[in-house]
């Protein structure tokens, strides 16, 4: 009985089930959309994985042969993964005056950044380039 | 001083030529200068939409190979508008007929004669889309709620920025604002949180379109038109950016034919 109702279309799209294909639209497109926008920029690793570098060193040695960046999906999530083994946390005299305010006790530091959302190439480039040079 | 405007998207067929005939007819009939150049090289269509087929003497190419006097001598007049001109585009050349210079030299000269110069650019990356963003000041991204338009546009997007253009404005078109509710169709929000740019407006999915293209007279002139009244809007918000975007609501027709007609090939009994 039940299954006759749902033929009447009426009954059907009122009770029937709810095919949702546009959340899947919704990933696939951001997750197919990190792949592009990487090829466009095949330096993207490259230069994010420096910048880690530059700033990682602020607080500790790490293993830059060893280290691990990539982007993974995730559950269908695009995911920056970083794995970097840490040789040692630097002295007290070597590190941001912020650091030394709370202590802490960290071997290892992972980095997870829910990253779907890639930031164009945007026009500020030319004034950074002027403060620069002041 | 005028502004030139392209019309780009990536993907072919997603409402470009559209877009530019109702988007000049529009300013036009607020009173500016329009001039409508049509850069698709080979596959001319801007002129079919608009009803001026049958007046086209000198095309683009012909512009900038100097075979006319001036550009003046090319451009036809709307008789409808009587501020809107349009370029037709050659119909018997090769895309690189064109180079992107000549097209940027052609935008000065027009910029000082009229308020506003529209560009429908064609689909691809190629030649074609290079001459048409060449002399451009702003572009409007056309796209349709569907995942490879939208990836097409992402991809337009990064280009129109490497090529130092900041005013970047998305047109959504096609919308289904039934299937959006029943989550069967990306919403307004979900595209422009994947392009992240600014957006002009949206327009409804209208069969009243091919009816105007039909008769070659845009849809911004048809009083029943959804479409046409999406881009009055848009024009509204070109001229003023504070004017406030209308969203397309499902008509109450379309939800009642929804309800009685279901796809029964879609059902499990
Ligand atoms: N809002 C709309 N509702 C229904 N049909 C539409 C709508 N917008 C455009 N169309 C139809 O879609 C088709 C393609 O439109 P149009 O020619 O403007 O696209 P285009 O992007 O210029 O294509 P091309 O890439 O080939 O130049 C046309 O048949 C047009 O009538
Ligand atoms: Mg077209």
């Amino acid at each position: 009985m039940n299954s006759l109702l749902m033929k009447v279309p009426i009954f059907y799209r009122l009770f029937g089930p709810k095919e949702d294909s546009r959340n899947a639209a919704r990933e696939r497109l951001k997750t197919a959309l990190v792949g592009d926008r990487q090829t466009v920029a095949p330096q993207l690793m490259t230069c994010l994985q420096k910048d880690i570098e530059e700033c990682t060193a602020k607080y500790l040695r790490a293993d830059k042969e060893s280290a691990i960046y990539k982007i993974v999906d995730k559950d269908g999530k695009m995911t920056l993964k970083m794995e970097i083994p840490i040789l040692r946390i630097n002295r007290q005299k070597d590190l941001p005056e912020e650091a030394l305010r709370e202590e802490r006790e960290e071997e290892s530091i992972e980095l997870k950044l829910h990253g779907t959302k890639l930031r164009r190439r945007r026009k500020k480039k030319k004034a950074d380039h002027e403060s620069q040079e002041d | 001083m005028g502004k030139v405007i392209v019309v780009t998207s990536g993907k072919g067929g997603v409402g470009k030529t559209t877009a530019t005939a109702n988007i000049g007819a529009g300013l036009a009939s607020q009173g500016h200068s329009v001039v409508l150049i049509d850069t698709d090289i080979g596959l001319r269509n801007l002129d079919l939409v608009l009803g001026l087929e049958n007046r086209i003497v000198f095309d683009l190419v012909d512009v900038v190979e100097g075979k006319c006097r001036s550009f003046r001598q090319a451009l036809i007049k709307d008789k409808r508008f009587e501020n809107l001109h349009i370029l037709a585009s050659a119909q018997s050349r090769e895309k690189d007929a064109v180079k992107p210079a000549q097209m940027k030299k052609l935008c000065t000269e027009l910029k000082d004669a009229f308020d506003y110069i529209i560009l429908d650019c064609p689909a691809g990356i190629e030649m074609g889309f290079k001459n048409a963003i060449a002399g451009a000041d702003e572009a409007i991204v056309v796209t349709n709620p569907e995942v490879s338009a939208v990836r097409d546009a992402d991809r337009i997007v990064g280009l129109l920025e490497a090529a130092e253009i900041d005013t970047i404005r998305l047109i959504l078109n096609r919308v289904k604002p039934g299937l959006i509710q029943r989550g069967q169709m990306l919403s307004v929000e979900d595209v422009q949180d994947i392009l992240s740019i600014e957006l002009l407006g949206q327009v409804p999915e209208d069969e009243r379109i091919v009816h105007s293209s039909n008769k070659g007279e845009p849809a911004i002139l048809d009083g029943k038109s959804r479409a046409g009244m999406a881009y009055r809007n848009i024009v509204a918000r070109i001229l003023d950016p504070a004017v406030p975007m209308v969203s397309p609501q499902a008509s109450i027709w379309a939800k009642l034919r929804r309800v009685f007609t279901a796809d029964l090939g879609a059902q499990v009994g």
